[in-house]
């Protein structure tokens, strides 16, 4: 018997004619289509996020515009938890106004269609509901409260967007506010024995004092203020208290009170951290990259993760991490998008969005593209991962 | 005699492709995250299996229907 489509070579192997054969060489051709074709598939537009493809950027920033400007609210969360529908409505208007602003920084012809945007962002993180779960912990608002040594750790988030605002626009009507908190968490930091100030009572997470500095250091950037000397000594404070000495691994959580960090390092709170000081320390901001890379990265058919912990440790996901999947975390993942853009790793930058293509599903409408599976807050967390500002000379 | 083509395999092939295309429009306008982010919905109902079924039919389009394609083709016998 004679094959058809290829007479003259597999015909004339009878071998071929055995159902085990012919079995074995599908089996291996799904590999090998498996191995090869999916990873030329998806991710085509890598490439164009991290030159910064306007067209490719401004098509996701479109959309996360339209989103902040119609309204994002609490009623969009129902994480079972007040707190965390909370922190997800602050962190959608935070990244939101990051991403813009980096758009608005890289391509300045669109300042005019996306500055409103961001405006409406800084709006919103200063709204009642968006505070609520932070005034539910402490038992006062945060921006009321400003005069007090409770920590409110969390208004880092806002001040960052707020300081991007004042960077792009140094006269807004937000400038007053972000000079107040920028000064009490300035207070707050200088006074914190072991460099932390409390989220809530009694909580203090490494990765939210890194908005803290990350709002005072573009704070600076933008207002020529200078809190280079607090920064530094945060700086080392940080290494050598809340980097794992093994792996060079932030620790997700400590004990403001003693210093003392508490479970082990992560890979969310590292990822989030490494976006967070490119605005203060890019040289920290590059050493965790580094570790990151070096401790956590999962490969697996050009698609790439990043693992929520290192090897010789586990755990399960949570709220930070999102789902971790065969040990690679989402929220990781897409975090580690920034520190790869920052820092020059287009080929960990491909592999990351490969993955965000396969399961992100992006979808376009007309000007727009948006992610199906990210919703407002995972559109608006990838616009500024994917637009994170590169590394100067 | 000539064979007919190795129709199974092609039109699952399509299906895939189709309820990739499709799925994606259609979890999109369900609200995908908002469904899922608002249990008790009516809307989570239909989006969690309909997402189930999507990314099931993405996986298996990217991962498993080039190689059952190409092998069906070339074990297309006349």
């Amino acid at each position: 018997m004679r094959f058809a489509a290829i007479p003259g070579i597999l015909g004339a192997v009878p071998l071929l004619d055995r159902p085990i054969a012919r079995a074995f060489i599908r089996a291996a051709l799904v590999i090998a289509c498996a191995a090869s074709l999916p990873r030329l598939c998806l991710g085509r537009d890598a490439g164009a996020f991290f030159r910064g493809d306007l067209a490719t950027e401004d098509a996701l920033a479109r959309t996360v515009a339209a989103d902040v400007t119609a309204g994002v609210h609490t009623a969009a969360f129902s994480s079972g938890s007040a707190r965390f529908d909370g922190e997800w409505l602050l962190v959608t208007h935070q990244m939101a106004a990051l991403g813009l602003g980096q758009e608005i920084l890289a391509h300045p012809e669109r300042r005019e269609a996306l500055l409103p945007a961001v405006e409406r962002c800084a709006e919103r993180l200063l709204d009642a509901d968006v505070n609520a779960f932070g005034q539910e912990a402490w038992g006062a608002r945060g921006l009321d409260d400003l005069g007090s040594d409770h920590g409110h750790a969390y208004l880092g988030y806002s001040n960052l967007a707020l300081s991007m605002l004042r960077l792009l626009e140094p006269e807004n009507r937000f400038s007053g506010v972000n000079d107040r908190i920028t000064a009490a968490l300035v207070r707050r930091l200088e006074a914190a024995p072991h460099g932390l100030i409390n989220t809530y009572p009694g909580e203090a997470y490494p990765a939210d004092v890194g908005a803290v500095v990350g709002s005072i250091g573009l704070y600076d950037r933008a207002t020529g203020a200078d809190h280079h000397r607090l920064l530094e000594r945060w700086a080392t404070t940080f290494r050598a208290h809340y980097r794992d000495q093994a792996t060079g691994l932030a620790y997700q959580r400590a004990d403001a009170a003693t210093g003392k960090p508490i479970g082990s390092p992560r890979g969310s709170g590292t990822a989030i951290l490494i976006y967070f000081l490119s605005f203060a320390d890019p040289s920290l901001s590059r050493e965790l990259f580094e570790s990151l890379r070096a401790s956590l990265r999962a490969s697996f058919l050009g698609f790439g993760g990043v693992r929520e912990y290192a090897p010789g440790t586990s755990g399960s996901g949570d709220i930070d991490s999102g789902p971790v999947v065969l040990g690679v975390s989402v929220s990781a993942s897409g975090f580690a998008l920034a520190g790869a853009r920052r820092h020059g790793d287009l080929a960990l930058f491909t592999e990351l969005y490969r993955t965000v293509d396969l399961f992100g599903v992006p979808v376009a409408h007309g000007d727009g593209r948006h992610f199906v599976s990210g919703g407002p807050i995972g559109n608006a967390i990838l616009l500024a991962m994917l637009t994170a500002a590169k590394e100067g000379p | 005699m000539k064979k007919p083509w190795p129709r199974k395999t092609l039109i699952f092939a399509a299906a895939l492709v189709a309820v990739n295309l499709i799925g994606a429009y259609a979890l999109d306008a369900l609200g995908l995250v908002e469904s899922l982010l608002a249990p008790g919905g009516l809307r989570v109902l239909l989006a969690l299996p309909l997402a189930l079924v999507f990314y099931a039919a993405r996986l298996l389009l990217f991962f498993v229907a080039p190689g059952a394609v190409l092998g069906a083709l070339l074990f297309h016998r006349r």
